[in-house]
């Protein structure tokens, strides 16, 4: 909402600065976001009135004799409305004009002209060139035009909240600067004292939705009439354009009061009935900012007996607006309750300034205010060349006055501090509620303007934001500490979150909106993405199945900013639809690229490879109950020479494995680059630790090497062996592979330490040697090894 | 007065050239050793007689002291050498880079949650969660917002299903689901991501909130002011003056606005405060009756604090980021952060 300092100062006088204003009206709870000092865009310009006005000797220059505060002058001027006894805009000698350099003395033949008179685009008020500006009706000369243009102004863009539609004025702030301040309003909107015979009949079919409908017929006798200077240049400070004087008019009415008013072309709505009435099923209209809507049941319109003339409280019709060669207007203004106005210019995507003010409430008072001051407005500009034809109205069912019980105990128990009640009961007034003490409260009826007061705590926060929000006390906060269960899952993503850190990972985060393309090629085909149905953008349009896109995309950025090597990680929500579900889960998920360690001295070089990734996922799962396994295993977006299957026991819980060369190339990934995910949900909460005494008995080491078949996998040859050597085996570990001479081709060395201990006993040789003959029989005999000597 | 034995001045010089403490021990065993000269010396004066005995005598003594002396001296010499060798040996160079792994780094969106969440954990709130996908019950109705509430023409919604299913606009529906699973009283902090159909340079489509409830018997405005100065204060700067000022929330009545004084230019007004002096820093209220209503919780009996702030607009202002976008750009140059000079 912009307003300028001018248009409150229309009510009430103010009586701080801009800053301090600012300030106040913040603390009452109206944001003001930016104060603009306006000032005038030229300097030393005065007023002056024309004597006499004389043709030079060309025929086509004037002579014209100005006289400004008792001071004469002569100014040579080609305009073409030149009339003695007009006020115009003089700049003498020494005055600053916007793009020129200050005025100065000026030869035309034999006339010395001082200065110029001034048009307004000359001024840098506005665009007209073609003649100069004249300041209407008669009055001073010789003073500085500046102030006569209402400058010095401010114009303060203030956030009104949606529950205050009463401030979307002129005069509904200046109530609330008068409260907030104390100074009363110098003057009140006007009352209805225009008496004219009824024209139309008007009826309103839906009495709840609209509690008033007042029309008001004229004709314009002279359409070059224009909107006059002032009225133009306060709509301009608001940012209005001047379309037409009788939109003017309504625009202006509407920001002085907060009365949306509509103007109709009379001749195009014809002469029958015209009805409030909820629109049919099928109907259509064209509305003024040439789109066509379907209208739903629920719409309320403004229609002739055949056809909506408009959407009530939102937008007029294409076909009933007013143009500039239109003579003929009926001026709608009407009250519609909120309820029958919210939401429809969001469904229909397409807001006005009306409905901004009918969806949060206007007061049922005002139709009856605003065409009153329409009438003042348009007899200052028309004068004798309106007609005033007829005034009709219908009447609906108005808002009936709400009555709230204030009880003081309520104040004292939500702010935490005793009010004196004759305190409360200023601040109820200075909202200008109706307040009728009872035994210990107060029966309270709000203003009709006020939608937003219905329950006690609205009152409450009334006082509270008059008394000021500083004043109120401040209390340490005592009561009941609950324990609640906390999800343990949440706990320990903290943990892995700290752990992948540690380990050299950079958490990175990234939009969970993203490109179907990317999502698809790093998803399942068997899960349905999830789709937004109003994307801001195509490549935001999708909400991720995987983490990987996003890391992806990650490194390519990084990788066209310098970086060599990256190791990334981020957690969060991944979603899919499946049988009409949508469902959302927490994964992590990780990226490495480039070399195996940060180039270091002492330390060779090598890009990373699969085991390098594998120990992070080791380490980071080491915690987890349960036993982790690797599975050779597909994905649409792995290398399937090296992708893995996580499982913990029998639950699969992710992937890692080498982007896929397809996708690698797609993106013009340089380098080795490893991904790996997990999902959070499946993986349960870290488990509580559990220790152990320490062995009593030593434990023994046996060194044992095989051949065997390359295609045997390390895993499933130490789970043979740990199988083997129960109960005394309690590790097995992998510490050499070999292959080459003088193995087979085909043929890999495996070297494992195998560590014995018992519970109960020191192990004897025997029992060791007889557990490793076992161990080799079940090698030999499984896998088609061999013992190495 | 006896005179020295000529032999002396070539046992300094042996003494004075031997390189090593094995040299030295051989030098030593040479002159003085059972069979070495100087006991052999004095063994002869047994051979002499008077006076020459005396004399004799005399100067072999002094000898044999300046003798064990020298070799005393050379020896001390000789072991500081071996040592320093060893030194220059072993020394390191202290200035080479250490080898090995250094840490990577949380999101400074995860370091700025974090420091949130320690806070108030340690007053006794517990974090709770909700679904990122929301129905319009939890993200609007219950919150006092009906299907045609002006307050959610500010939520501009992501929608998923028509009128169903959407990407919630705030985390404030985790106070419906926390006071349905569990009744007051209860203390929650609630942070997550969220979503607006928003982007330009101060706006991404998906944010990060923390939501606060407290519910309990005597829950007043003087507790929240004071439970949300104090976190302001821990999490910025003790001190700093903080404004509590009117605002509208459909779910919170009396509802505020908290500004902190702007502390990048001493409320002189900047490009950060809009020239205002205060910087908006979050959203507050005391618990509107129909949203304990909507939760099954009878608002005659309790009363509650709620509040809610943007993780991204505290890291900004703590952190001194200057551009929302930065934090999804995931530019490893910006993720990898130095130490502050002094603490912010």
């Amino acid at each position: 909402m912009k307003i300028t300092r001018r248009w409150l100062e229309d009510w009430l006088p103010i009586p701080m600065r801009d800053h301090r204003l600012r300030n106040r009206l913040t603390e009452g709870g109206f944001e003001v976001e930016t104060v603009h000092v306006l000032s005038a865009p030229f300097s030393g310009v005065c007023v002056a009135a024309i004597q006499s006005v004389d043709f030079m000797k060309d025929g086509r220059l004037r002579v014209c004799r100005l006289e400004a505060g008792g001071r004469l002058a002569t100014v040579v001027s080609g305009a073409p409305n030149l009339e003695p006894g007009h006020r115009v805009a003089w700049a003498p000698p020494g005055a600053r004009l916007p793009g020129r350099s200050p005025l100065d003395e000026r030869h035309f033949h034999e006339v010395l002209s001082s200065g110029m008179l001034c048009s307004e685009q000359e001024l840098g008020i506005g665009t007209r060139s073609d003649r100069i500006l004249e300041l209407p009706g008669e009055g001073v000369t010789g003073v500085d035009l500046a102030p006569v243009l209402e400058w010095p102004d401010a114009l303060f863009e203030i956030d009104v909240t949606p529950n205050r539609g009463d401030c979307l004025s002129a005069l509904g702030l200046a109530r609330e600067i008068s409260g907030l301040t104390g100074v009363a309003l110098s003057r009140s909107p006007p009352g209805g004292a225009t008496s004219l015979p009824r024209g139309r009949p008007l009826r309103i079919d839906a009495p709840s939705a609209c509690s008033r409908f007042i029309g008001l017929e004229f004709a314009l006798l002279d359409p070059r009439i224009e909107t006059p200077l002032a009225l133009r240049m306060r709509l301009a400070r608001l940012g209005i354009e001047s379309i037409h004087p009788v939109v003017d008019v309504t625009q202006y009415v509407m920001m002085e009061l907060g009365q949306p008013l509509h103007a109709y072309d009379a001749g195009a709505v014809g002469e029958g009935e015209l009805r409030v009435r909820w629109a049919r099923k099928g109907e259509s209209l064209d509305l003024l900012n040439k789109r066509t809507i379907e209208l739903d049941e629920d719409f309320l319109v403004v229609a002739s007996p055949t056809r909506p003339l408009g959407l009530a409280g939102v937008m007029g019709g294409l076909e009933a607006s007013v143009q500039s060669e239109t003579r003929h207007i009926f001026l709608e203004s009407a009250h519609f309750s909120p309820g029958a106005i919210a939401g429809r210019a969001r469904r229909i995507n397409c807001g006005s300034e009306a409905a901004q003010r009918f969806e949060r409430g206007v007061d049922p008072a005002l139709p009856v205010s605003a065409i009153e001051r329409a009438v003042e407005l348009l007899t200052e500009i028309y004068g004798s060349a309106i007609r005033f034809e007829a005034l009709s109205e219908a009447t609906g069912t108005p808002p009936s006055p709400r009555e709230i019980r204030l009880e003081p105990s309520l104040v004292q128990k939500k702010l935490g501090c005793r009010l004196q009640r004759r305190t409360l009961l200023k601040y109820l007034e200075a909202t200008r509620c109706v307040v009728k003490p009872t035994g210990s409260g107060f029966r309270v009826t709000p203003p009709s303007c006020r939608y937003d007061l219905h329950a006690p705590e609205d009152l409450v926060e009334e006082v509270a934001r008059l008394h000021g929000y500083a004043r109120l006390p401040m209390r340490p906060l005592t009561g009941a500490l609950r324990r609640l269960p906390r999800d343990p899952f949440h706990a320990s993503m903290e943990k892995w979150r700290g752990r992948l850190a540690e380990r050299g990972y950079h958490e990175t985060i990234s939009l969970s909106l993203i490109d179907p393309d990317w999502d698809q090629a790093f998803a399942p085909p068997e899960e349905s993405p999830v789709h937004l149905l109003n994307p801001l953008a195509g490549d935001q349009s999708t909400l991720r199945r995987s983490l990987w896109p996003c890391l992806v995309r990650t490194l390519v950025y990084n990788q066209a900013r310098e970086q060599r090597r990256l190791r990334i990680f981020e957690m969060g929500s991944v979603f899919w639809e499946q049988d009409g579900r949508k469902n959302e889960q927490e994964e992590v998920a990780g990226l490495w690229n480039g070399s195996s360690v940060e180039m270091q001295w002492g330390t060779p070089d090598r890009e990373v490879d699969f085991y390098d990734v594998k120990l992070d996922l080791e380490s980071l799962l080491v915690s987890v109950p349960g036993r982790l396994r690797f599975r050779p295993s597909q994905h649409v977006a792995l290398d399937p020479a090296e992708c893995a299957c996580l499982f913990l026991d029998e639950r699969r819980i992710g992937f890692l494995g080498a982007l896929h060369p397809k996708l690698q190339k797609r993106w013009e990934v340089k380098g080795k680059t490893y991904i790996w995910s997990f999902n959070l949900n499946e993986l349960g909460a870290f488990s509580d630790v559990e220790y152990k005494s320490p062995p009593r008995f030593p434990s023994i080491r046996r060194d044992l090497a095989f051949e065997l078949p390359t295609a045997v996998p390390v895993g499933e040859v130490e789970e043979a062996l740990l199988v083997a050597g129960r109960p005394s085996l309690v590790e097995v570990r992998l510490f050499d592979v070999y292959t080459g001479a003088p193995l087979q081709e085909g043929f890999r060395s495996l070297a494992f330490s195998l560590i014995f201990r018992d519970e109960h006993s020191t192990l004897t040789e025997k029992a060791i040697n007889d557990l490793c003959e076992k161990a080799v029989v079940i090698i030999e005999g499984g896998f088609h090894g061999r013992l190495r000597r | 007065m006896a005179s020295e034995p000529e032999f002396l001045d070539s046992a300094l010089a042996a003494i004075s050239t031997a390189g090593t403490l094995a040299e030295l021990e051989q030098v030593r065993v040479h002159w003085l050793g059972r069979q070495g000269i100087l006991p052999e010396a004095f063994r002869r004066l047994a051979t002499l007689s008077g006076a020459e005995r005396s004399a004799t005598g005399q100067g072999l003594n002094r000898a044999r002291d300046a003798i064990e002396e020298a070799i005393r001296k050379r020896r001390k010499s000789l072991e500081t050498d071996q040592v320093e060798k060893q030194l220059a040996r072993k020394r390191v160079d202290v200035t080479l880079p250490g080898r090995g792994l250094m840490p990577g780094t949380l999101h400074p969106l995860t370091q700025a949650r974090l420091l949130i969440e320690n806070h108030f954990c340690g007053s006794g709130f517990t974090i709770a969660t909700g679904p990122e996908i929301e129905d319009d019950f939890h993200n609007f109705t219950a919150l006092n917002m009906g299907p045609d509430h002006p307050a959610r023409a500010a939520h501009d919604t992501f929608y998923l299903d028509p009128g169903a299913l959407l990407l919630r606009t705030h985390t404030s529906p985790v106070q419906i689901r926390a006071l349905r699973r569990w009744g007051p009283p209860l203390r929650i902090i609630a942070p997550g991501r969220v979503y607006r159909r928003d982007s330009d340079l101060t706006h991404t489509p998906m944010f990060h909130q923390v939501e606060g409830l407290v519910v309990d018997r005597e829950i007043s405005w003087a507790e929240m002011t004071d439970v949300l100065s104090d976190f302001l204060h821990a999490f910025f700067t003790d001190g700093l003056k903080i404004r509590f000022r009117p605002s509208y929330f459909p779910f919170t009545e009396p509802s505020a606005e908290v500004d902190l004084e702007c502390f990048f230019c001493a409320r002189r007004g900047c490009r950060v405060c809009k020239q205002s002096g205060w910087i908006e820093v979050m959203g507050c209220g005391l618990v509107h009756p129909e949203v304990f209503r909507q939760s099954g919780v009878d608002p005659g009996e309790w009363s509650g604090l709620a509040f809610g702030m943007g993780i991204e607009r505290l890291a900004m202002l703590k952190y001194r980021i200057g551009d929302i976008r930065w934090f999804y750009d995931n530019d490893l140059r910006f993720l990898t952060p130095r130490p502050a000079a002094s603490g912010s």
